[in-house]
C-alpha cells in the first residue's frame, strides 16, 4: 500500500504558490509590454505651452507625468485579478495537491506579490522617466523633489491601487465563473452606474483616491481588497471543477 | 479495509440524473474497473470521488472523509483524464518537476525515463501535444504520483495499439511493485481484463453490478439450439440476451442452472457455451434483449 501521506494547509499553500508563481510568468512579460506602452503614451502626452516676454525673453513650459504607467499597471492587475479566477488557470490548481480555500488563498498571495512587482515598477519607471527626460533635454527640471521615504510612499500606494484593482477583477472574474451571464451584466452594471450615477458617485472616487492620510488610505485599500478576496472564496467555496 | 464507500449518492444536472442512488464499497489495494456505457454516470462518479464535483444528496466516503474540498483525500489521490487542466507556459519537464514537489511519493526518475520511453520531449508544451500524447502524458503522471487512489478516466482516448498495450503494462508492473487503489475506467474492457482484479457495472446512474472478474467470466452462459426447442426451455428463466443466427436461437442466462436444468439441456441437445466478460458488459447494459437487431426486425412485424 502506498503510505498515507498528510498535508497541512500551509504546506499546500506554500507549493501552491511556488506553482503560480512559475505558471503565471505569462503576467510579468505583459506587465513590462504594457508599462512600455505607458511610457510611450508618457512621453506622447507631454502638454507643451510657452510664451515671450517683452525684453527678449522666451519661456517654454513642459508638463510631463508618467501617470499613464500607473494608469495602465492598475488595468494589468484589475486583468490579471480576473484572469486568475477564471476556469483555465482555477483548473491548473486541481492537476495537483489542493482544495478551494488553499486554491484561493495562495491565489491571493500571487496577486500580492504582483501587486508588489507592479506597484514598484510603476513608480520607478516614473524617477527614470526623469533621469532620462533630462539626459535628452538640457533643460531645467521643476519637480517635486524626491526622498526616499517619499519613494517609499509612492511604491506603497501604488503597489496598494494594483491590490485593490486586482482584488476587484479577482471578485469579478468568480462572479464571472459562478454564472457566465455575469460576462455581460457586471460590465453594463458597470458602465450604467457611471452615467445614470455619474455624479453621485464623486464621494466614491474621493473616498479611494482623495486620501491625505497615507495610514487611513492604506487602512482603506487594504479593507476593501480583503473584503473582495473574502467574497470571493465565499462564492467560489462550492464551485466543481472539470464541468 | 474498504477505501472508498457511497451510499445512495444522486448527483444531477439541469435536466438529467447522472447519479440515482449509486452505492458501493471498493476495497484498498484493488484494481476495479469501472465499466458503464456512454452517458451511465462513471464519469461524474470518478469525479465526485476525487473532489471535483459535490454529490447532491447521499454519502460518500474517501479515505475516511467526504472528498470535497479535503486536502487529504487531495493529497493522496490523483485524476487523470482527457479534461486535466495543466499549465501551457510550462514545458512538459517542468509540470512533471512541479508533480514532483505536490506529491511526496512522486517517482521523478520513473517519469522522466517513461516520457523518453514514448518520445515526448521534456522541452515541449502541453499545447503542442496530439490527442494520443497528451493521453500519455497525463497517463505519466498518474502513474508516477503513487497516490494511495489513483483514478484513470477514460486514459487511453486516443493512444494508438502499441502505447495503450505499453501503458497497460507499465501500470500492471507499477501495481505490482507499489500496490495502490486504482479505479480504471474505459472503453475497452477486452483491452483491460487482464489487468481488473473486480468490475463495477455503472448502469443508468446505479452499481448495476460489483464482482470480481473471475465470478463474471462465469455470470452467465449461453445456450443454442432450434427455435422451437429453445422456446420450450428457456419458458420462465430470466433472459439476458437473445438472437436468432439461421433456423436457431442464441439464448443468454445467468449461470444458475440446476442439475435438473443441466440434465435438460443434455437431453435437448442443446449447445452451451461460455459468455466473455466483455459481452456479458454489453448484455446486461442494453436497452432491450435483442440489442441493434431489434432495431431491423421491423419487417418481420409488418
Amino acid at each position: 500500500m502506498m503510505s498515507f501521506v498528510e498535508m497541512t494547509r500551509g504546506e499546500v499553500i506554500k507549493r501552491q504558490y511556488v506553482y503560480k508563481l512559475k505558471a503565471y510568468k505569462g503576467s510579468y512579460s505583459s506587465l513590462m509590454i504594457i508599462q512600455i506602452i505607458g511610457l510611450l503614451f508618457s512621453f506622447a502626452s507631454i502638454i507643451s505651452g510657452g510664451g515671450s516676454g517683452i525684453v527678449g525673453f522666451n519661456y517654454e513650459l513642459n508638463v510631463y507625468s508618467t501617470d499613464f504607467v500607473v494608469g495602465f499597471t492598475l488595468l494589468w492587475a484589475f486583468i490579471t485579478g480576473i484572469s486568475i479566477a477564471l476556469q483555465h488557470y482555477r483548473y491548473n490548481d486541481f492537476a495537483f495537491v489542493t482544495n478551494r480555500m488553499t486554491s484561493n488563498f495562495s491565489n491571493v498571495l500571487f496577486l500580492l506579490t504582483s501587486a508588489l512587482l507592479g506597484g514598484v515598477t510603476a513608480t520607478l519607471i516614473g524617477v527614470s522617466f526623469r533621469l532620462l527626460y533630462s539626459l535628452f533635454n538640457t533643460v531645467e527640471i521643476f519637480a517635486v523633489s524626491y526622498t526616499l521615504s517619499d519613494l517609499v510612499i509612492g511604491m506603497s500606494a501604488s503597489a496598494s491601487y494594483c491590490l485593490c484593482f486586482s482584488a476587484i477583477g479577482y471578485l469579478s472574474g468568480t462572479i464571472i465563473q459562478y454564472h457566465k451571464l455575469f460576462k455581460y451584466l457586471l460590465p453594463i452594471g458597470f458602465i450604467g452606474l457611471l452615467i445614470g450615477f455619474g455624479e453621485d458617485m464623486h464621494p466614491v472616487f474621493s473616498f479611494f483616491f482623495r486620501e491625505t492620510s497615507f495610514l487611513l488610505f492604506f487602512v482603506k485599500i487594504v479593507v476593501t481588497s480583503v473584503l473582495c478576496f473574502v467574497l470571493a472564496s465565499c462564492i467560489s467555496n462550492r464551485m466543481e471543477v472539470r464541468r | 479495509m474498504p477505501v472508498i464507500k457511497c451510499k445512495d449518492l444522486t448527483k444531477h444536472y439541469s435536466r438529467k440524473r447522472a447519479l440515482d442512488g449509486f452505492s458501493c464499497m471498493i476495497e484498498e489495494n484493488k484494481m476495479t474497473g469501472i465499466i458503464g456505457r456512454n452517458g451511465a454516470g462513471k464519469t461524474t462518479l470518478l469525479k465526485i470521488l476525487a473532489g471535483f464535483f459535490q454529490e447532491n444528496s447521499g454519502d460518500v466516503n474517501v479515505f475516511g472523509e467526504n472528498p470535497f474540498n479535503s486536502l487529504n483525500v487531495s493529497a493522496n489521490s490523483i485524476m487523470i483524464d482527457q479534461d486535466m487542466t495543466l499549465p501551457t507556459i510550462l514545458k512538459l519537464g517542468e509540470i512533471i518537476e512541479e508533480a514532483n514537489r505536490f506529491y511526496p511519493n512522486f517517482d521523478r526518475e520513473l517519469a522522466f525515463r517513461l516520457l523518453s520511453y514514448f518520445s515526448l520531449d521534456e522541452k515541449t508544451y502541453v499545447t503542442e501535444l496530439s490527442k494520443g500524447m497528451r493521453s500519455t502524458f497525463h497517463s505519466i503522471i498518474g502513474l508516477s504520483a503513487r497516490c494511495a487512489l489513483t483514478i484513470f478516466d477514460e486514459p487511453t482516448l486516443g493512444m494508438d495499439a502499441g502505447v495503450r498495450k505499453d501503458f497497460y503494462r507499465a501500470l500492471l508492473k507499477e501495481f505490482i511493485a507499489y500496490p495502490r487503489t486504482v479505479l480504471f475506467s474505459s472503453h475497452h474492457l477486452e483491452e483491460i481484463e487482464d489487468l481488473l482484479e473486480d468490475v463495477l457495472i455503472v448502469h443508468k446512474g446505479r452499481n448495476h453490478l460489483h464482482l470480481s472478474l473471475d465470478e463474471m467470466k462465469t455470470y452467465a452462459i449461453a445456450v443454442q439450439g432450434s427455435k422451437s426447442m429453445m422456446s420450450e426451455w428457456v419458458g420462465e428463466k430470466e433472459v439476458l440476451f437473445t438472437k436468432e443466427i439461421g433456423g436457431s436461437t442464441y439464448t443468454v442466462v445467468k449461470n444458475n442452472l440446476s442439475a435438473d436444468e443441466r440434465e435438460v439441456l443434455r437431453m435437448l441437445d442443446l449447445t452451451v457455451s461460455a459468455v466473455s466478460a466483455t459481452d456479458l458488459f454489453v448484455y446486461l447494459t442494453n436497452e432491450s434483449k435483442g440489442g441493434i437487431d431489434d432495431v431491423f426486425r421491423r419487417d418481420d412485424k409488418g
